[in-house]
């Protein structure tokens, strides 16, 4: 990934051919617009939650007024504290959560940590510059105790946020870096709690007292909830590993078999995370596309391209190998309004378009599908016998683009650019859906060409893999 | 062209935050 934002490790991260994130580019089609509302009334919700302490403040007994710089460095704290605990909030996967979409909620928790780290830094210059004598609670030892919970909860958030942004560029796992992630969080959120109460000001005091609480309950909450299977029952399911197929370009297909369940029914373009079901691996969950067709729902498949870590593990699954799956989850799904479907797939990108393809095929689905797969040498093309057969079954267009091809090939070569796209796409467009699923900087490529050729941003769908 | 929609739903809390703020301290402190 290119960016720095997009560098920073946030839940949930994965192995290749995980699902991270997606989002739509552009804003939503106004046929879609029902998609729209949750976001919204998500929204909503939110900033209820970070105007609802100071609602209640207004409505406590609230002492003398005091000079702005003093009121200022509250109102930043008394923000800065609400935020955290919604951070907590929202990568915790809850089903209320759902409409906006996991990885929606995790771009969201990445971009508003910065925020929130800034009313942190706010509500602490603005406290000293209120009373430069407080500069003296920075020395820690010594101090009262509510300043040393203050200094603790900082300390918990900048090492916080170190360690998501340097974490791949220091080799810290997933698993560690998530245990490590949330415990933090925990600590950063009771220490400011504690400080709050040992400031004994506006939070503390009157109605605005249960603001309090409710923050610590829906922040530790969350934590919880993400922490605890009990309340994940609905979502997660045992399969056991029918089998591991080995495929072309260094990936393997994980068949798996519903155990004691009918399987878990999901939209083609949606992911699940994998999970062992044993207890020192409780930590360890892998999201992953579904590859396989919706029409099999207790026979899903997942394939992925074997580095280090769960993928090796995977490959090397045994057949009765009990995994537990928590899904399906994801917005990256096909449009049913849709005339035709264009594919951009780079690489291990191409899981979530097999199972779109594979589903397709199987409802007998006579609308066109153009499938433009980048790859790096024709050794490398995942599925590539799979979609010959695809070809037989459904109208499928399938154009191979190598970035390493061999010199007598005639396809494609080089990447996926406007030039490809105007070879290729049908001249009426106006109702196809376009959906780009690969690495960052791949996705990036494939937009800016898809937009470059006419197409409206709206109805391009991007779904980004991490490799982890 | 690349428009992520989690930009304007951040941009919207952080408004969101500000205005609670800056009302809280002028009320305050004038109020």
């Amino acid at each position: 990934m290119s960016t720095p934002t997009d560098d920073r490790a946030g839940p949930p991260l994965g192995s290749p051919g995980n699902v991270v994130e997606s989002h739509t580019v552009g804003a939503l089609i106004p046929d879609h617009g029902a998609r729209r509302l949750p976001r919204t009334l998500w929204l909503l919700i939110y900033g209820i939650a970070l105007a609802g302490p100071f609602v209640l403040i207004a409505a406590s007994d609230r002492g003398a007024p005091r000079p702005f710089m003093f009121e200022l460095g509250s109102g930043l704290g008394i923000a800065a504290l609400s935020m955290l605990a919604l951070q907590l909030v929202l990568p915790a996967r809850l089903p209320v959560l759902a409409e906006i979409g996991a990885e929606v909620a995790v771009r969201l928790h990445r971009r508003l940590a910065d925020i929130m780290l800034a009313a942190v830094a706010a509500h602490v210059a603005a406290v000293m510059v209120a009373d430069p004598s407080r500069l003296g609670l920075l020395a820690f030892f010594g101090a009262p105790w509510r300043a040393q919970a203050a200094i603790g909860s900082v300390v918990a958030l900048v090492v916080l946020m170190v360690t998501s942004i340097v974490r791949r560029r220091v080799r810290l796992s997933y698993r560690l870096w998530r245990a490590f992630h949330l415990s933090l969080g925990a600590i950063a959120l009771v220490l400011a709690v504690v400080h709050t109460i040992g400031v004994g000001r506006y939070l503390a005091t009157g109605p605005a007292e249960w603001a309090l609480v409710a923050l610590t309950a829906a922040g530790l909450g969350a934590l919880l909830v993400m922490r605890s299977r009990l309340f994940r029952h609905g979502s997660l399911r045992p399969y056991i590993v029918e089998r591991v197929i080995p495929e072309r370009g260094g990936a393997v297909t994980v068949e798996l078999r519903a155990d004691g369940h009918t399987g878990q029914r999901f939209i083609p373009g949606q992911f699940a995370w994998l999970k062992l079901p044993d207890l020192k691996a409780s930590l360890a969950e892998h999201p992953f596309s579904y590859a396989s067709s919706a029409e099999a729902p207790g026979r899903p498949s997942f394939t992925m391209k074997t580095i280090a870590g769960f993928t090796a593990r995977a490959a090397g699954f045994e057949p009765g190998t009990r995994l537990l799956v928590d899904g399906p989850h994801g917005a990256f799904r096909p449009r049913s309004s849709s005339t035709g479907t264009l594919l951009i797939a780079g690489g291990i990108g191409i899981t979530p378009s097999m199972s779109i393809l594979r589903t397709a095929a199987d409802r007998s689905d006579r609308r066109p599908y153009l499938l433009l797969y980048a790859s790096r040498n024709l050794d490398g093309i995942t599925f590539a016998d799979e979609l010959e057969t695809l070809k037989t079954r459904m109208t499928l267009t399938v154009v191979n683009v190598l970035s390493a091809p061999p010199p007598d090939w005639p396809g494609e070569r080089g990447r996926i650019n406007a030039g490809v796209l105007d070879r290729h796409l049908p001249g009426d467009i106006r109702h196809w859906q376009f959906l780009v699923c690969g690495s960052g900087p791949f996705v990036d490529g494939a937009v800016e060409a898809l937009v470059a050729v006419g197409v409206p941003g709206e109805r391009v769908h991007a779904e980004r893999f991490v490799e982890v | 062209m690349k428009v992520d929609e989690t930009r304007w739903m951040a941009g919207a809390i952080e408004f969101i935050a500000l205005l609670c703020v800056l009302a809280f301290a002028f009320s305050r402190s004038f109020g």
